[in-house]
């Protein structure tokens, strides 16, 4: 029943993915996207056993002081931070609006026109943006608050610090002629995958990190290629003499050594190297038919797991 | 159109005295289901013109109004009754005297018998003449949802609708502006449609040469299966030499003492190259149970390592070896790719697995992680169907399985006669799919016919 239960469902579930690739009509593909968004709900659920699978893979080996123990503790840290770093802490203490707005007479210059003023009240570090009108930091170099003349009627206002992380104010403002709108903003900072804390730590620890495993690539291919290209048998030699032909061709060189070099690199992309490559695809198409027929129908059924 | 159209003939005649700027105009319309197959989903209706007369070098603004044939609940009005579908109508858009569109135009009242009469505006002032609109405003009830440009010849606009009411449509040409989108004149009579509903088609006929494809594979593992029940012996399978070294490998990691490592690629479950692995894993963990060598699998996804975990095991209990399986030998590491890729790299300069199996779906981390595996003087095998990838495999690894092989290796590993069919089809199939490439070559040198677009028109 363990097993008959996954290969009755997998069948059904296999059979209608295969239809329904053929049935235009939007009721089959209504509930097709149902049933991705169940998968994507397994898959989180997946996420819960994998962060348990992480503990019970690295715990041991931190208590036992296995090899490069200390490496698993800067993981498991790392992972807890994230974590910490990730779920929305401020919805415990934030509420309300991000900003808050009075509205006064105005006597200035601009009320005699007509006119509306807007005085935004927030921190140097922080952009505004009112209107059409560019983005301007929040004061000037002498401390003095942002103020716009505008046309009375709405007119949308967004406050924003320049570092991602913190709550914008973003609002239209209806401001009659001859009042002055002051908007006193102070952006918090936010919790989770927007937060700051996550941000910075994504922008800061992971992609530099990121940045430098990709950056390693460049010495593996060198690493690799100086063996793929020995001349070993003939293939090799093939090989080595279609790799020289391509990257003079694609360097300046190549078309000041020949315009027939650069023409030969090409018609090795485009035809030889297109073929196998195509050949290739074809190929994987029908054995990924075959696979897929092979555990639709019930034949395959080791990925079913032990009864 | 897949399904019969109704074609209709719309023919106005001069304009009144009171529009005596109007043209005799001919429309021929037609409404229906969409040509594409992935559009003829119950979501699209396509209609299609030809202005006879075509003169004036006009735009043609396309309308559309939905019909609703029972109650409907309208948030400014509350509940609403049902209407009737207008009439088919056509007739001059009176913009001198009222610039706007209105409810007489979509109620039906300009029907053949009005012929000649402008159309009168009564519902929702709407300033036309010098407005500029664009793709989405509405107009009175209706919705601009297209500015075709009109040169006489036949036009097709596909919409996409909700499905369930009718729709009508009404085509207006108008003389464009300076700006885009911008309508200073309405020198023709509009048409307005028949009310219509978007159809279903059952099989999308675009798509017939895959199901095909996908039959005649079927067909052929089935032949190939019952073939394989009378003369299995006969059945001749060429040697796949990355899968005849996994043993090999995994007998070497034995007498070092070093375990395997098994990498189940980089992508989800879901891609059909992760699961060829998984099924590939559970005939290496029953190995390395018979040969009592530890196997490690690492995993990008959780759900992977989940699936990963019970084939492991089910592997070490073919083997009779269940007591042996150490599920803590099955990891997740990380979803991200790079860190993926440096785990695996850690793992193997700390381990030192005598055999590194890399299989499945793979990308940039395939070189970092076979050129490791070179360092330490592992017997690699990888296999891929990513091409970007199997150069870096082929120059870093002893063996490596390109493309369908790594589908194969599953079957190729239990020499089951059903499963073995699988490859007797694939390789069936195959020779056909060259006799066709052939004719298709053949076909497009000597009559310059497109046999490729005759069989994939998507």
């Amino acid at each position: 029943m363990k097993k008959t239960a996954p290969l009755v469902l997998g069948i059904a579930v296999g059979l209608y993915a295969c239809a329904e690739f053929y049935i235009p009509d939007w009721h089959v593909r209504w509930l097709t996207q149902e049933l991705q968004t169940w998968g994507t709900i397994l898959a989180a659920f997946a996420y819960i056993l994998g962060g348990v699978n992480l503990i019970q893979v690295n715990y041991p080996k931190i208590r036992r002081r296995e090899r490069d123990w200390q490496y698993k503790i800067v993981m498991v840290v790392a992972a807890g931070m994230m974590l910490a770093a990730g779920l929305k802490w401020h919805k415990l203490y934030q509420s309300g609006e991000a900003g808050t707005v009075a509205i006064a007479d105005d006597h200035g210059g601009a009320a005699a026109a007509g006119k509306a003023t807007i005085v935004i009240d927030a921190p140097a570090d922080v952009m505004v943006k009112v209107g059409a009108l560019p983005a301007q930091p929040a004061r000037d170099a002498a401390g003095k608050p942002a103020t716009f003349v505008v046309d009375a009627g709405k007119v949308p206002v967004r406050v924003y610090n320049r570092i991602a992380g913190y709550r914008d104010y973003d609002a239209t403002l209806e401001v009659a002629p001859a009042k002055i709108a002051t908007v006193s903003v102070d952006p918090a900072m936010l919790w989770g995958t927007k937060g700051r804390v996550y941000n910075w730590l994504y922008d800061h620890v992971f992609a530099p990190c990121n940045a430098t495993m990709f950056a390693l690539l460049a010495f593996f291919v060198v690493s690799a290629a100086f063996r793929a290209f020995r001349m070993r048998n003939v293939e090799a030699t093939l090989l080595l003499g279609a790799a020289i032909i391509v990257m003079l061709a694609a360097a300046p060189i190549g078309a000041w050594i020949s315009d027939d070099l650069v023409d030969l690199g090409q018609w090795i992309l485009d035809i030889p190297n297109n073929a196998g490559r195509r050949a290739i695809m074809m190929g994987a198409a029908i054995g990924a038919i075959a696979t897929s027929l092979r555990i639709v129908l019930g034949l395959e059924r080791s990925h079913l797991g032990a009864d | 159109m897949k399904k019969a159209i109704l074609l209709v003939l719309l023919i106005a005649s001069i304009g009144s005295g009171a529009h005596a700027e109007t043209t005799a105009n001919q429309w021929r319309f037609g409404m229906g289901m969409p040509d594409k197959g992935d559009q003829q989903d119950g979501r699209h209706i396509e209609i299609h013109w030809t202005r006879i007369d075509n003169t004036n070098k006009v735009k043609v603004a396309v309308l559309r109004r939905i019909v609703h044939e029972q109650a409907w609940w309208d948030h400014r009005t509350g509940w609403r009754k049902a209407e009737d579908p207008p009439d088919v109508g056509y007739g001059p858009v009176d913009i001198n005297s009222q610039p706007q569109f209105g409810a007489t135009f979509v109620n039906g009242t300009v029907r053949l018998q009005d012929l000649g009469k402008p159309i009168q505006i009564v519902d929702g002032p709407v300033q036309i003449i010098g407005h500029t609109f664009a793709v989405g405003d509405p107009i009175g009830v209706w919705t601009l949802i297209g500015m075709v440009d009109d040169d006489g010849t036949q036009q097709s606009f596909v919409d996409e609708v909700p499905p369930g009411p009718s729709y009508v449509y009404a085509l207006v040409p108008y003389t464009p502006g300076a700006e885009d989108g911008q309508m200073v004149e309405f020198p023709e009579y509009a048409i307005q449609s028949w009310a219509a509903s978007p159809d279903t088609s059952f099989f999308n006929l675009d798509r017939w040469f895959f199901a095909s494809l996908v039959a005649a594979t079927a067909l052929l593992f089935l032949g190939f299966m019952q073939l394989a029940k009378t003369r299995a012996k006969s059945m001749f399978i060429r040697r796949i030499p990355g899968v005849d070294a996994i043993e090999d490998a995994i007998g070497r990691s034995t007498e070092m003492g070093r375990p395997v490592l098994y990498v189940t690629g980089t992508d989800e479950i879901t891609n059909i190259q992760t699961m060829a692995s998984l099924l590939i894993l559970g005939h290496v963990a029953q190995m390395t149970a018979e040969y009592d060598t530890e196997i490690k699998v690492a995993n990008l996804y959780p759900l992977t390592m989940v699936v990963a975990e019970e084939i492991v095991r089910q592997g070490y209990s073919n083997a009779g070896r269940i007591d042996a399986h150490k599920p803590e030998n099955v990891m997740f590491i990380t979803s991200e790719q790079f860190a993926y890729a440096a785990a695996i790299n850690g793992m193997i300069m700390r381990d030192k697995p005598a055999t590194n199996i890399f299989l499945g779906r793979f990308f940039a981390e395939s070189l970092m992680l076979s050129e490791t595996g070179f360092v330490v003087g592992a017997v690699q095998v990888a296999g891929t169907a990513e091409f970007t990838q199997l150069p870096f495999f082929i120059a870093a690894c002893d063996y490596t399985l390109i493309g369908e092989e790594l589908y194969a290796t599953s079957a190729y590993l239990t020499r089951e006669p059903n499963l073995l069919a699988q490859l007797k089809a694939g390789d069936a199939l195959k020779m056909n799919i060259m006799i066709l490439i052939v004719a298709g070559v053949i076909a497009a040198t000597f009559w310059g016919f497109d046999l490729g677009a005759k069989l994939m028109p998507s």
